[in-house]
């Protein structure tokens, strides 16, 4: 797994690749919540070369967004595809998470 | 369903989650040796990490305990995967689906594992034998 942090605006885009599973997922959140730490309260998740998740991932994934909807902060969501899409239709994650098609309309709806 | 399983590969590590990457490893290159393509490879891959991980948080298990895994296939060209562990008599399967409407609020963290193993196989059976946890998934072609 490998997590590229930037900013846009007010929103921290951090894009992951390869593989979210049950032993990558505490480093995943621990890079969630440092941002929320530094202030952060807009997340943008880039997808697009994440290769696989697994249900620790979207734990990961729900606990930093728990913390963050406390702070009326939001996690969203781009370049959700193959496999993860899958993951994230059957979890029901795609119907209570904003999940936009590329990363300028996500930015765009701000 | 487990009587006409030909095993391909079994293998036997300690029931840590550092073995996940081992168990994934060898049982991905026995379907793919059995002719799975990619898109399935990725649903038994999550199965299976989802099988062991819930051994490995729930099984309360012994420093020395360990977690079998059998890749095999029957007469139809499906393909099985089969995990076994020694920890108290634990049925995965009786757990209750989750609600997968409910909002960020209202949603428990965790609790999709299983869930994933029932969605994403052509089917999963729990058995208890001799002191052990025997949990079959199968994998149409």
């Amino acid at each position: 797994m490998e997590i590229t942090k930037r900013k846009e605006k007010d929103v921290a885009i951090v894009a992951v690749s390869g593989r979210i599973d049950a032993i990558t997922a505490p480093d995943f959140e621990k890079s969630l919540d440092e941002l929320i730490t530094a202030g952060d309260r807009v997340i943008l998740i880039d997808l697009s070369a994440l290769g696989y998740i697994s249900s620790a991932g979207l734990r990961s994934i729900l606990s930093s967004a728990k913390k963050l909807k406390v702070l009326s902060g939001e996690i969203l969501f781009t370049g959700l595809q193959g496999p993860v899409e899958e993951v994230f239709q059957i979890s029901g994650f795609k119907s209570i998470f904003k999940i936009f098609p590329s990363e300028a309309e996500a930015l765009g709806s701000m | 369903m487990a009587e006409n399983i030909h095993t391909l590969v079994s293998i036997e590590l300690p029931a840590v989650l550092e073995s996940l990457p081992a168990f994934s490893a060898r049982m991905m290159e026995c379907a793919k040796e059995a002719g799975f393509k990619e898109h399935k490879l990725g649903a038994m891959e999550l199965a299976l990490e989802e099988a062991i991980v819930n051994i490995v948080k729930y099984s309360s298990s012994s420093p020395d305990s360990v977690i079998t895994a059998k890749c095999g296939t029957d007469n139809s060209g499906a393909f099985y995967i089969t995990i076994i562990d020694s920890g108290p008599p634990f049925d995965p399967l009786k757990k209750g689906a989750p609600d997968t409407g409910a909002g960020i609020d209202d949603r428990p963290v965790g609790g999709l594992g299983i869930f994933f193993i029932k969605e994403m196989t052509d089917g999963v059976t729990y058995t208890r034998e001799a002191g052990k946890n025997i949990l079959t998934i199968k994998m149409k072609r």
